[in-house]
């Protein structure tokens, strides 16, 4: 159901901002699977660093599910920890993410989540890993982006709106908010680049 | 040589239910051309009137609460291996036959004495471990295979007198050789004793010589040359500490020289451990015992020292340590080049499956492997296994059942077409899923999640399940909440409710 | 059917719609409704008209036709394809043409792929199928532009993609596609339902098929499963809700042009025998008379001609010639290969029929009922059934094969359908249920006949928690899947035969035999069509006539008969034979040699042809279960009066002395007795047949005591009728039948009679047929001081032959009793001895060209004696043959001989039974008879010395297991070396000791003797298991047959 479309559309309403500057290095990033979206993170999503996703607990995951249908190719594993609910098997299946390669940790308590999220990170035998925090203290963001560093490997957490007011040191900040045609996307915060602009990323949700 | 054989008559049985236990009627059962029939049964069963030979449905017929077992030759040759182990400590030569033990009984006869003692002992003791047992004694281990089968209790320690004890025995006890067993049978003979008086190259001429070798070999005139049970070898260290170590940490160090030794010895053997059992030593209390699980048979120490890491520190020390002690009760055979250690000494077995899987199937990328499992030993071993799991998509319309948790990896069992139908009806269904449905208030028929939904049309009906009791009849729509947000939610057909069952967006 | 303007039903107003895709349990473990449910179901919701398209097949359609005939629903006749490199397709008939060609499309298919299975591909579709029309239904996934391409152009103006809408979530998607296909390919959509179902609620059955389908328990079918139940016939509003309207009302054009009905098929015999220029008509008249001057050369009747020219008369009125020319031909070619044959069946009603040859019934010492044949009113097609030597039918299948050709002649199917046992072993299965739960469940149904009598007790008895709820879906799903067709079998013997070509009426298929073809509909269909079949069946008793006769004809010398003997001068009403049947004498004769019927010939005592007409059918599970055995016995022997209340029925019942015993009688009462039509009758009669299966006989059963009780007849009268009725069910015999049957009860029987070696020899060599093995029947033989001689490679050939004895002939047992012994080995033995008696074994090795296998069991055989001595002597000496060596003289050894002890007479009997199946020798409880002695057990003679009442004990070998009709009563015969005990045991008993009465080999009973007219049973109280005395003997006993 998430597919690239045309953008032309979108492009010439003058909804989309088109910055070219500061784009990273393409083997720096892992395309979106959106034009629009690649545009707004400067090429795509950063291969090794932590990212958060801002908005309800399950908002985020459309935003992702390309990147990580790309991710579960791999021969690694690609972790959740603490999903807020089932990630639904078929539906996952059906876009193209490989389930062999998902490694699901949950029932944990905070503290065991982080802890998981970063030996997992660090390890190296991951090729993404997403994380729903129950709350997680700066120090510990730190812990985790230094972590996605080492292992190369990105940490994509999705934390409820609030935590737009407490600092990061996170690559890439980005707020979610379902619309009518999609998602919106509002930047908050990209490494080498300004915050502020959003874009709508338009998901096909009726299926086919 | 002298050899005692031990005869199990009721092995079969026995391995699903040890004599001395009272049980309900059991059968074995075997199939030959396409048709089940019963191979053994025990005593509740017998006095139903069943029969070994007997075809399954009219045993059933015979008796309603008859329980029934296919036979199982491998958990047979793993009784037979146990009890081996058991009998080791009578003799170091022993030998199998199907549901027999042969022990070589002459060399270690001094030790225990008197022949009827050591017999005596060796019965009871298989009877107190549950099995029934006939034995025989003879200079040949084919002549005491055949006395404990046929005449239990004969003891015969002279090879002049062990004509005459076997003679009155049947052929049939002695081959299973159709060609010779027809030709006996048809020339109206019958017993050993008669064969064993036919001239002997116009035999041979008409049954070819396996006869003639068995004969000689039961008489002692040719050698019997058998291969012989290994003791299986276990490892078991223990390591005086230096010191009164009250920090866990500090235990990794000696457990590394324990592990090295393992190692070593596991590299000896070809084999590789899956369970450590590691004891820690206190100087005035009972030692405290925990086990290590690897994930698969392994012989890397840096390995296993990682998840025994992981393991202790976890561990709240009751007492100081003053000593540390690694046992591995069982290894596995870890690489395909030392096979041969352990099928040579069982390649007259047909029933042994001991020895065949493990091994060969796996390890496909070394590396990459090695850096996973290590990290899912290190989760499962700190957080436990079922909090470390895999995602699979299973077969089944009802979306609560068309996923499960599995062990990590191995969700990629699935047919191909499974997989593809899975995809199809995935493509309209979303990437969350509530555990539980979740009831929607819906006035005047129409669903609210924080406020009216609208709904797509052309739902996506699934009813189905009715096999399990949990048949399902329900409307799946995709709606669209006040706020933008995507959501699945369906009607039940049969009570009309409206529920929540996944989100989109 | 009509035009679909006739047809609308008022019950849907809201849209009109026709289905076009519709499969029924036809499509074997597919479709979960009969057709006929379909039909209902699509008219009661008001379709315009309901397509019928089974995959690769029409084995559905005719009931499909009847079922829309009656209720005026307009049915299309089509069929689902899945081509190997194409689509999935349906085709649909428009007028005659098109269903020819669909037929032979299907022919096509299944006539290139193994049986039950089919195969066509795109190029045999090109062009070929001008009047049909095709739906492509339209597959997400797998629908490719290439196919719509392919058939816009292989049906231009005739395809439609149709748009099957099933609620599975990807309906909008498939609404988009169709448009796209649409637009790209010019083809027009429309609606379809891929219907499987009639109803909602078979949607558990549906899986249950697939489950049985793929072997798979319906747990595990995942995905094959339905995701829901939309495949069934949906009502007009959803419909309406769920497809764009114009879909919808593309249907009904489709259904417009599809105008063929089944009734348009018009079927012709073939007329193949008629010479040039003489008519059939001229033909049969021509043979009839020529039949009439052989049959009867001292002059024809007068009633008999009569009977004739009626008969002629009528079959002309209804253009039956080219029929009976036809059974004219396949009774020549039998005879002219010395294959004897006899018609059976109503056919024997016919005088013609016996002029012909076909039948044997004398018409002048039989009271004949045409009627009962062919009738005027009754429009439906004679059935003559004819009986051909079991061993040699095959040659007449042939030989029709051969002169029609594979598209002109074929046999009727048979359409196998779920029993109660086989429906609980498959829904068992698909439920997940162990091996068993199933057995177990099994005994229950065995114990307990009709599934649906069953109840929560029956199950918990048998061990099963009775609310589970699985066995509560068991229950369900097994009383739908009861009568579900599961696979096409071919008929025993029902030839069809067309004049032009067959696979344009009904599509044929491979059977499971090699070189055989049948079509697509059973026995009902083609009556249902009035399409002709001629019954080619085979029957043992024929083999055995014919040899006997043979054996008869090739003595020589003194023992020569003269005339040479055939069928037709075998003296009728010889009173030896007569007396021979009515002392029970009877094992080996044909029909009177059950237990059954032995044990009513002393009561009976038939002393004339038609008492063995009466005996023959009042032996019988319906004339039993009606009772009309006893009311007859005490008739016949003078205890009781025999009234009649009226006339009219004494005309009918008066030479059964008022007990209905015959089908026709039955019939013939309802036309007296209670009004009925002959038409009517008749269906009464078919109905009788099939209720068991089927019901329905409710209101016949209102009609005949109305009618009944209208014409004066008292209601027990009547209601006793009714009861004899539904006694007959499956079972009754019809008269003619029974006479023709009777006819060959008297040829064995006066065979037996005079020629008891040459009797028992053919009996043997025509095995296996009839009750007995050769063990029983040699003794019967020696019984009757036939001198039987071992089997010996010095003498015998492969088959019993006779030779020189005095005063009769003796009895040479044949090779073929030996087992493990090839019939090619025993001819190279007979062969080699023509030229020189064996010397010794090496000598019949060499020149017999024997192998080991065939040297050892003849020395088990003992059939070496002169040879190499004793059996063990053979055995050690045959063990020593070498290999054959190119250098004669290199095969011979010097040996020292050990010695081996001679067989004693308990290993030579059992040795004997081991490899002959019989024994020369001491009976084998002759050898045990102190031990069984020492057991308190009495012997058969020993038995016939007490007095009736006594209580006794017993023992013999089982010989013989029977449960007529699954009755409560079991039957066992026993044998001992002095004659036989009959026991009879009631089902209480045999349910209590059942491990004993199915197990025992050697069984004892303690007993009441029960003595009347001369027979003897053994009313068994208490059963004993003796067969350890029997050591390693083994006996064959035929069990519940």
């Amino acid at each position: 159901m998430v597919q690239p479309v045309d953008l032309d559309g979108l492009k010439h309403s003058g909804a989309l901002w088109q910055g070219r500057r500061n784009l990273l290095a393409a083997d720096q990033v892992w395309a979106s699977g959106w034009r629009v979206l690649d545009e707004l993170l400067g090429g795509g999503w950063p291969r090794a660093a932590l990212i958060e996703l801002l908005g309800e607990a399950h908002q985020g995951l459309p935003l992702v599910l390309p990147l990580l249908a790309g991710l579960s190719r791999q021969a690694r594993w690609l972790v959740w920890v603490a999903p807020p609910h089932v990630p639904y098997a078929p539906a996952l299946q059906a876009r193209d993410v490989c389930l062999e390669h998902v490694l699901l940790i949950r029932d944990l308590s905070a503290a065991q989540g982080l802890w998981a999220a970063e030996q997992t990170l660090k390890s190296a035998a991951c090729s993404g890993v997403l994380l729903w925090p129950q709350q997680v203290r700066t120090a510990q963001l730190r812990r985790l982006q230094l972590a996605a560093e080492q292992g190369s490997c990105p940490a994509i957490l999705f934390r409820p709106l609030r935590a737009a007011d407490q600092g990061s040191p996170a690559a890439l900040r980005l707020r979610v908010r379902p619309v009518p045609l999609g998602l919106e996307v509002a930047l908050l915060k990209r490494r080498g680049a300004w915050g502020g602009v959003s874009c709508i990323v338009p998901l096909d949700r009726f299926g086919a | 040589m002298l050899w005692l054989a031990l005869y199990l008559p009721q092995l079969p049985l026995e391995v699903f239910a040890p004599a001395r236990r009272q049980a309900g009627p059991l059968a074995i059962v075997e199939s030959s051309a396409g048709r089940e029939r019963i191979s053994r049964c025990n005593a509740a069963a017998q006095a139903d009137g069943l029969r070994p030979g007997m075809l399954l449905p009219t045993a059933l017929a015979l008796c309603a609460g008859l329980a029934v077992r296919r036979r199982a030759p491998a958990r047979e040759r793993r009784a037979l291996d146990d009890l081996a182990a058991w009998a080791y400590q009578f003799s170091s030569c022993i030998a199998f036959e199907p549901a027999l033990l042969l022990l070589e009984i002459g060399a270690s006869r001094r030790l225990f004495g008197d022949l009827t003692t050591l017999q005596e002992r060796i019965r009871c003791g298989l009877e107190q471990l549950g099995y029934r047992v006939r034995d025989g004694m003879a200079p040949t281990a084919l002549a005491a295979g055949l006395l404990a089968r046929n005449r239990s209790g004969c003891r015969v320690l002279d090879r002049d007198e062990m004509r005459t004890a076997v003679s009155d025995l049947p052929l049939a006890c002695l081959t299973r050789d159709a060609a010779a067993r027809d030709l006996i049978r048809h020339i109206g003979l019958q017993t050993l004793g008669e064969v064993l008086a036919l001239p002997r190259p116009e035999l041979v001429r008409r049954v070819g010589p396996r006869l003639a070798l068995l004969l000689d070999r039961l008489l002692g005139l040719a050698p019997d040359p058998r291969a012989q049970w290994q003791p299986p070898r276990h490892f078991e260290q223990t390591l005086e500490l230096l010191g009164e170590i009250g920090q866990t940490s500090a235990l990794v160090f000696p457990a590394r020289r324990l592990l090295l030794a393992l190692c070593g010895f596991l590299h000896g053997c070809g084999g590789g451990a899956q369970r450590l059992r590691w004891g820690l030593v206190h100087r005035d209390r009972p030692d405290t015992d925990f086990d290590q699980g690897l994930l698969d048979p392994s012989r890397d120490p840096e390995r296993m020292l990682a998840v025994f890491r992981e393991r202790i520190e976890r561990l709240q020390l009751p007492a100081p340590v003053i000593g540390l002690g690694l046992r591995v009760d069982d290894w596995q055979i870890l690489d395909g080049c030392n096979r041969e250690l352990f099928a040579g000494s069982v390649a007259d077995s047909p029933i042994d499956d001991r020895v065949a899987d493990s091994a060969d199937d796996r390890a496909v990328d070394q590396t990459v492997e090695r850096i996973d499992k290590a990290l899912l030993e290190r989760l499962a071993n700190r957080l436990g296994e079922q909090r470390v799991r895999g995602l699979r998509c299973r077969a089944d319309h009802r979306p609560e059942y068309a996923w499960g948790l599995c062990a990590p990896g191995e969700a990629g069992v699935e047919l191909a077409a499974v997989a593809t139908a899975a995809s199809r009806q995935g493509l309209s269904q979303p990437p969350w899923l509530l555990t539980q449905p979740l009831p929607l208030p819906a006035p005047r028929g129409v669903p609210h999640h924080g406020g009216a939904l609208r709904l797509a049309d052309r739902p996506e009906r699934i009813e189905t399940g009715w096999w399990d009791g949990r048949d399902i009849a329900r409307d799946y729509f995709i709606a669209q909440g006040p706020a933008g947000e995507c959501l699945w939610v369906f009607r039940d057909r049969r009570d009309g409710g409206w529920y929540l069952h996944g989100f989109f967006v | 059917m009509g035009s679909l303007s006739e047809t609308g039903s008022e019950a849907g107003t809201t849209m009109a719609y026709a289905e076009l895709h519709c499969l029924s349990n036809y499509s074997f473990l597919c479709g979960a409704s009969h057709p006929e449910e379909l039909v209902a179901r699509a008219h009661a919701l008001g379709y315009q008209a309901l397509a019928l398209t089974d995959q690769c097949s029409v084995s559905g359609v005719v009931r499909a036709h009847q079922k829309a005939k009656a209720l005026g629903l307009a049915l299309i006749i089509g069929s689902e394809i899945q081509l190997v490199d194409g689509p999935r397709l349906v085709l649909l008939a428009t007028n005659r043409s098109g269903y020819a060609q669909l037929c032979r499309l299907i022919t096509q298919g299944r006539r290139q792929a193994g049986k039950g299975d089919y195969r066509l591909q795109r190029s045999d579709l090109q062009g070929g199928l001008t009047d049909c029309l095709a739906l492509l239904p339209l597959d997400l996934h797998e629908t490719r532009d290439a196919h719509c391409a392919w058939l816009a152009e292989a049906f231009p103006g005739r395809a439609w993609l149709a748009v099957e809408l099933l609620r599975d979530g990807q309906d909008t998607a498939r609404l988009r596609l169709s448009e796209h296909l649409a637009q790209a390919h010019r083809l027009p959509c429309l609606a379809s339902g891929d219907v499987h179902m009639h109803v909602r609620g078979r949607r558990a059955l549906q899986d249950v098929l697939s489950a049985i389908h793929l072997n798979t328990p319906v747990a595990e079918l995942g995905h094959v499963c339905c995701a829901n139940g939309e495949r069934h016939l949906r009502r007009p509003d959803d419909l309406a809700a769920l497809y764009p309207a114009p879909l919808l009302a593309e249907t009904l054009q489709v259904a417009a042009r599809c105008r063929f009905s089944l009734d348009e098929l018009r079927y012709e015999y073939p007329d193949d025998v008629t010479p040039a220029g003489v008519t059939a008509r001229a033909y049969l008249r021509q043979l009839t008379e020529q039949g009439i001057d052989w049959r009867w050369p001292n002059g024809c009747p007068e009633a008999v001609r009569a009977q004739i020219e009626h008969e002629l008369e009528l079959i002309a009125e209804l253009s039956y010639e080219a029929y009976f020319l036809t059974v004219w031909d396949i009774v020549r070619y039998a005879r002219e290969c010395g294959i004897l044959c006899q018609g059976r069946g109503s056919a024997a009603n016919s005088a013609v029929c016996y002029c012909l040859g076909i039948t044997e019934v004398d018409p002048s010492r039989m009271n004949l009922l045409f009627e009962r044949f062919i009738s005027r009113e009754r429009n439906e097609p004679p059935d003559i059934d004819v009986d051909f030597e079991h061993q040699r039918r095959e040659e007449v299948i042939q030989y029709l094969y051969a002169r029609y050709g594979r598209e002109r002649a074929a046999l009727a199917a048979t359409v196998i359908t779920y029993r109660t046992r086989s429906a609980v072993r498959d829904v068992g299965k698909a439920l997940g249920l162990g091996l068993e739960q199933i057995e177990a469940l099994l005994a229950v149904v065995a114990a307990w006949r009709r599934f649906d009598e069953i109840g929560p007790e029956q199950f918990a008895e048998a061990g099963f928690d009775a609310h589970n709820p699985v066995l509560e879906r068991l229950r369900v799903l097994v009383n739908l899947l009861r009568g579900f067709p599961r696979h096409l079998s071919q008929h025993v013997g029902g030839f069809v035969i067309a004049a032009g070509r067959l696979d344009e009426l009904v599509p044929i298929e491979n059977a499971a035999m090699p070189e055989r073809t049948v079509i697509q509909w059973e026995k009902d269909d083609l009556e249902a069509l009035g399409l002709l079949k001629v019954d080619v069946l085979s029957l043992g008793m024929l083999s055995a006539i014919r040899r006997a006769i043979d054996l008869v004809n090739g003595l020589k010398g003194d023992l020569k008969s003269a005339p040479e003997l055939s069928l037709a001068n075998i003296p009728p009403e010889d009173p030896a034979v007569y007396q021979m049947i009515q002392q029970a004498d009877t094992i080996g004769v044909f029909q009177i040699e059950s237990r059954a019927q032995m044990s009513m010939l002393p009561r009976l005592r038939p002393a004339c042809f038609y008492d063995l007409v009466i005996e023959v059918a009042i032996v019988r599970p319906g004339p039993i279960q009606g009772d009309m055995v006893h009311p007859f016995l005490r008739r016949r022997q003078g205890l009781e009066l025999v009234d009649y209340p009226s006339p009219e029925v004494r005309s009918v019942l008066e030479r059964t002395l008022g007990v209905p015993i015959f089908q026709e009688q039955v019939i013939r009462l309802a036309m007296v007795a209670a009004g009925f039509s002959p038409g009517e009758a008749d269906q009464l009669r078919r109905a009788m047949a099939a209720w068991k299966r089927r019901g329905g006989l409710e209101p016949y059963r209102k009609k005949l005591l109305q009618g009944m009780q209208a014409r004066g007849y008292r209601r027990d009268f009547a209601e006793r009728i009714y009861r004899q009725i539904l006694g007959f069910g499956d079972y009754g015999f019809p008269e003619s039948h029974a006479a023709s049957f009777s006819l060959l009860v008297y040829v064995s029987a006066w065979l037996k009679h005079h020629h008891p070696a040459a009797f028992c020899a053919a009996l043997i060599n025509s095995q296996p047929m009839g009750f007995y093995a050769p063990a029983q029947l040699v003794r019967d033989a020696r019984e009757h001081g036939v001198e039987v001689l071992p089997a010996d490679v010095r003498h015998s050939i492969w088959d019993c032959s006779l030779c020189d004895g005095s005063p009769l002939p003796a009895l040479r047992l044949g090779l073929r009793l030996v087992r493990g012994l090839s019939q090619a080995a025993a001819e190279r033995i007979a062969a080699a001895r023509q030229a020189g008696a064996f010397c010794d074994v090496v000598d019949l090795t060499r020149r017999a060209r024997l192998d080991r296998g065939d040297l050892k069991a003849l020395a088990a055989a003992d059939a070496l004696q002169e040879l190499a001595g004793h059996r063990h002597r053979a055995a050690w000496e045959v063990a020593g043959v070498a290999e054959m060596t190119p250098l004669p003289g290199l095969d011979r050894f010097d040996e020292r001989a050990p010695a081996l002890p001679a067989p004693s007479t308990g290993q030579a009997v059992l040795a004997d039974y081991a490899q002959l199946g019989l024994t020369l020798h001491e009976h084998p409880l002759a050898l045990i008879r102190d031990a069984l002695r020492a057991r308190g057990l009495l012997s058969s003679a020993e038995v016939a010395a007490c007095a009736p009442g006594e209580v006794v004990r017993a023992a013999g070998l089982v010989l013989i297991r029977q449960r007529p009709g699954g009755g409560r009563a079991i039957f066992i015969t026993l044998e001992d070396e002095q004659g036989g005990l009959n026991l009879l045991i009631w089902a209480d008993l045999a349910e209590r000791q059942r491990q004993v009465l199915l197990g025992a080999q050697l069984l004892g009973v303690r007993a009441e003797i029960q003595r009347a007219d001369g027979v003897q049973h053994l009313l068994c109280r208490h059963l004993e298991d003796h067969s350890d005395l029997l050591g390693g003997l083994t006996t064959v006993s035929r069990d519940f047959h």
